[in-house]
């Protein structure tokens, strides 16, 4: 599998935390601390739990530096990767179930849209315009799970339909999605 | 182990688990699929790569809200209204969580690596390190081994780690399978014979390819010996002529990492950078009693003798090594002094006997002898 961006200067700042320099562990945080908070900021909708996502994945990265294995993708995507499965824990816990079981009507009726300021925050430009390619009911059902943090059974039951409709529409979506990008020549 | 089904049932849900939107029990079921289908797992692969570029891929978006269309939010920044159905909280994470995250993870510093394996954990990675730098073509450079290139060399070490590794109870998926006949071989075949196989095998690789085997192997063995138990660590494995201690064979790999990273070194035109004094300590260490044996097996056997090794340098120390078998006599018949770092090449086969440079007091032929031999370590 190829990768658009030179891989070198990763690996070499991941040899670095390898070796526990600290110099190297600062440098990896101003370049995707970013976006690992954004990503948990939308996801939660909840500063706190934001930092400690943020927290959580850096510590992590930190203590098992040889958990990442650069042939598998660059650190940008395993640093996300981490973030957004830390995040939707959060979300799932009982107590964050029950306040968000209060914002869900809202939701009902305004799906997550790609032009929505809160996603689009979030989002990158091309993913964006590779999004906006898929049909309607793939692109909600992606949105839900992956920015509201909901399973494909609570994304189904939230729109409506059964959950293999959910999964399949998941499925080809993410699919679609792989083939838009790497056609545009992104990873993958 | 999955069901005749399990397939089918977890490619419907490869796209909700690329969007972590499966519970916990699908979780289970479509990991343990994915170590052995190899089309669910590219897919999977694919779909987790098409979702990690969801968020935005700028590389400075901490603390630097000039960043044109990402406009800072307008949520106050306190956390209390924490959840509200539209806007969102600072997407910009607060310049104070760098110290904090930073903190967090300094004060849960990783637990030392424990001194039997430190030497082989240093040396692999300065030899990780050699390899960062090096651009694409210099893999194809000549060491001054054999005719092998930087990558050959590598697949050797990766080769010969691998034979360690079997018995820490490290599998390493990512290197070619050992032919099963190479436990009858003497020793020293099974081991040239193990890195004739990684070698064929790299050769059809990218470099990185055989890096990361080697570097991922590597990183399982050091994790394998913090786990062990002493009794583990003195557990005596075959490994080349003879059957040593694992910790022994540790220091083996650490030298022989070493003195390959010399040759690669020495192959780029950079200078040596010898191990730490302490490292090299127990790799000396661990040496003489090989020394000994090889002596024991040697034409140059000299059966009640004893000689004494004075090392000094980078550090320093005093061994005595029986010339062969029988009762060690009181006092060695002779005295060598020479510098460690160089009875460290001499022992890795990178010096000429005849050339080195010490002092003797005793037996001029016993030293002679010993340094011969010492020389003869049959190291790549």
């Amino acid at each position: 599998v190829g990768t658009a961006e030179p891989p070198e200067q990763h690996d070499e700042l991941v040899s670095r935390l390898v070796d526990g320099d600290e110099t190297a562990m600062g440098r990896v945080y101003d370049l995707y601390a970013g976006q690992v908070y954004a990503l948990a900021a939308r996801v939660t909708r909840d500063a706190a739990a934001a930092e400690d996502v943020t927290q959580e994945v850096f510590v992590h990265l930190w203590e098992h530096p040889t958990a990442f294995d650069p042939e598998r993708g660059p650190l940008r995507g395993w640093l996300v990767m981490l973030a957004h499965r830390r995040a939707v824990d959060c979300v799932r816990r009982e107590e964050a179930r029950r306040r968000r079981d209060r914002i869900s009507a809202d939701y009902a009726l305004a799906l997550p849209d790609i032009a929505d300021g809160a996603v689009t925050g979030v989002l990158g430009e091309r993913v964006r315009a590779a999004l906006s390619r898929l049909p309607d009911e793939q692109r909600a059902t992606i949105l839900l799970a992956y920015f509201e943090g909901m399973t494909y059974r609570e994304t189904a039951r939230t729109l409506g339909i059964p959950e293999g409709t959910a999964k399949s529409r998941m499925r080809l979506g993410m699919q679609r999605l792989a083939g838009l990008l790497r056609a545009e020549g992104i990873r993958p | 182990m999955s069901a005749p089904d399990g397939h089918d049932r977890v490619g419907e849900i490869l796209g909700a688990w690329a969007l972590d939107a499966c519970g916990p029990e699908e979780n289970r079921l479509v990991a343990a699929h994915l170590a052995e289908c190899g089309p669910c797992a590219d897919e999977a692969r694919l779909l987790g790569a098409a979702a990690a570029e969801f968020t935005e891929s700028t590389e400075s978006a901490t603390g630097s809200p000039a960043q044109g269309a990402q406009a800072p939010p307008v949520l106050p920044a306190s956390p209390s209204p924490a959840v509200t159905a539209g806007p969102q909280p600072h997407r910009l994470p607060p310049p104070r969580l760098r110290a904090t995250v930073l903190a967090a993870a300094f004060a849960r510093r990783r637990p030392d690596i424990p001194a039997a394996v430190a030497p082989y954990a240093a040396q692999v990675r300065a030899l990780d390190r050699l390899l960062d730098a090096l651009p694409p073509a210099g893999w194809q450079t000549r060491v001054a081994v054999r005719d092998w290139s930087v990558h050959d060399m590598l697949a050797h070490l990766a080769a010969l780690d691998g034979v360690l590794a079997a018995h820490l109870g490290v599998a390493e998926a990512m290197l070619p399978p050992s032919t099963p006949d190479t436990s009858t071989l003497d020793g020293l075949a099974a081991l040239q014979q193990r890195t004739a196989e990684v070698q064929a095998w790299s050769r059809g690789q990218q470099p990185a390819r055989t890096r990361a085997a080697w570097r991922a192997q590597a990183a399982a063995m050091v994790a394998a010996v913090a786990a062990a138990s002493a009794d583990l660590l003195a557990t005596r494995i075959d490994y080349g002529e003879a059957r040593w201690r694992i910790d022994q064979v540790l220091l083996a790999r650490a030298f022989e990492t070493w003195i390959h990273t010399e040759d690669i070194r020495g192959a780029l035109g950079m200078p040596a950078v010898p191990p730490a004094p302490e490292h090299i300590d127990q790799i000396v260490d661990a040496a003489m009693p090989i020394l000994e044996g090889m002596m024991a097996a040697s034409r140059f056997s000299h059966p009640d003798r004893a000689a004494r090794i004075e090392l000094y340098g980078v550090s320093g120390g005093e061994w005595t090594v029986r010339l062969g078998p029988g009762l060690p006599p009181a006092t060695p018949d002779v005295t060598l002094r020479l510098d460690m770092l160089e009875f460290c090449y001499l022992f890795g086969g990178r010096r000429d006997p005849e050339g080195i440079r010490y002092d003797v007091s005793g037996d001029r032929r016993l030293a002679a002898d010993l340094l011969t031999v010492a020389a003869g370590n049959p190291h790549d």
